[in-house]
């Protein structure tokens, strides 16, 4: 199963990279729908930011250690500050690990 | 050299740099692919099948907290909407090209490559869609390295050390630096919103569900704006 649902993302991926180079009129988005899709990546993301930071196990919001928080806080600002993926992670989890 | 080349072996250097970021990013997905539970082979094939970091990353979360497979598939295509805009934004220099160039080009479109190669389409570069396979090729190398090396390292790494925290991170380093427009803005906290309040949806649907809710809510907001 796992193996199909990789195959299916991979050809969704394509899908959507090939789309406009295509001739296919079937894979041609509208430009109106442009508008929206722009703003999937940062949608998608912040909710999978929010969910992991202030949910906890059970499902329950702002349940959990406030150590997630503080640790997601810090990160942020590394973020803005140095654009690294690197060293927002390593911060992230150093605070993470410091406040157990 | 033919001057097609040149462009080419342009696009491999102009891409360099940015593999400073590409490898760390193959490394972490390699060692949370492991993390998550999913096997090498999984892991390490998934980097070629699916070819794009946040996804990759976002399978592997949800696969690990038990995801539907339609809510991982689902989830993992609103964030590839993205590339239908690059793809737009050079379909007037590639849909002359041959099949095998359209191709090509269509699966080696990432983030990246379509940042260093754009403003070569742009300049009406004669060649650029050879600096774009250039520059596609070298970050389609290095990811795949990247994630391989990964995945031994993860095979190596205890559990335990909250590892997995560092997916969000890794959301958080992406996304944050492009939340300067008030319609983004509005996006994630849309998002978050739905998020937080919607875990008890069936399926893990809330992913998708904020998803929407984003796009619908920044595309309002930011209506009839470029950026």
């Amino acid at each position: 199963m796992i193996w199909f649902v990789i195959l299916a993302s991979g050809l969704a991926n394509f899908a959507a990279r090939y789309s406009m180079l295509s001739n296919l009129k079937f894979l041609k988005v509208p430009i109106w729908l442009e508008e929206y899709i722009r703003f999937a990546p940062t949608a998608a993301l912040s909710a999978i930011i929010a969910a992991s930071v202030f949910v906890d196990e059970n499902g329950a919001p702002f349940e959990g250690s406030s150590s997630k928080i503080y640790a997601a806080l810090i990160a942020s600002c590394i973020a803005l500050l140095s654009r690294s993926i690197l060293f927002t992670i390593v911060g992230g989890l150093f605070v993470l690990w410091l406040l157990g | 050299m033919q001057a097609n080349w040149r462009e080419f072996w342009k696009g491999v250097l102009a891409q360099l740099p940015l593999q400073l970021g590409v490898v760390p990013f193959g490394l972490i997905f390699g060692v949370l692919g492991i993390a998550s539970g999913l096997s090498a082979a999984q892991t390490i094939l998934m980097s070629s099948i699916i070819f794009g970091g946040a996804s990759q990353v976002v399978f592997a979360q949800l696969w690990s907290i038990g995801a539907s497979p339609m809510v991982t598939g689902g989830s993992v295509a609103i964030i590839n909407l993205r590339h239908i805009i690059y793809s737009a934004s050079i379909s007037r220099y590639i849909s002359v090209l041959s099949l095998r160039w359209r191709l090509s080009l269509g699966y080696l479109l990432t983030d990246e490559a379509f940042a260093v190669s754009f403003q070569e389409f742009e300049n009406k570069n004669k060649f650029a869609h050879y600096h774009l396979l250039g520059g596609g090729l070298t970050l389609w190398f290095f990811w795949q390295i990247s994630t391989i090396a990964g995945v031994f390292l993860g095979t190596k790494i205890p559990s335990g050390l909250n590892l997995e925290f560092a997916i969000p991170l890794t959301f958080i380093a992406i996304i944050l630096p492009k939340l300067r427009s008030l319609a983004h803005l509005s996006a994630a906290i849309t998002a978050s919103f739905i998020a937080i309040f919607g875990q008890h949806l069936p399926n893990n649907l809330w992913i998708i569900f904020a998803a929407i809710m984003g796009m619908v809510v920044g595309g309002y907001v930011g209506k009839g704006k470029s950026q």
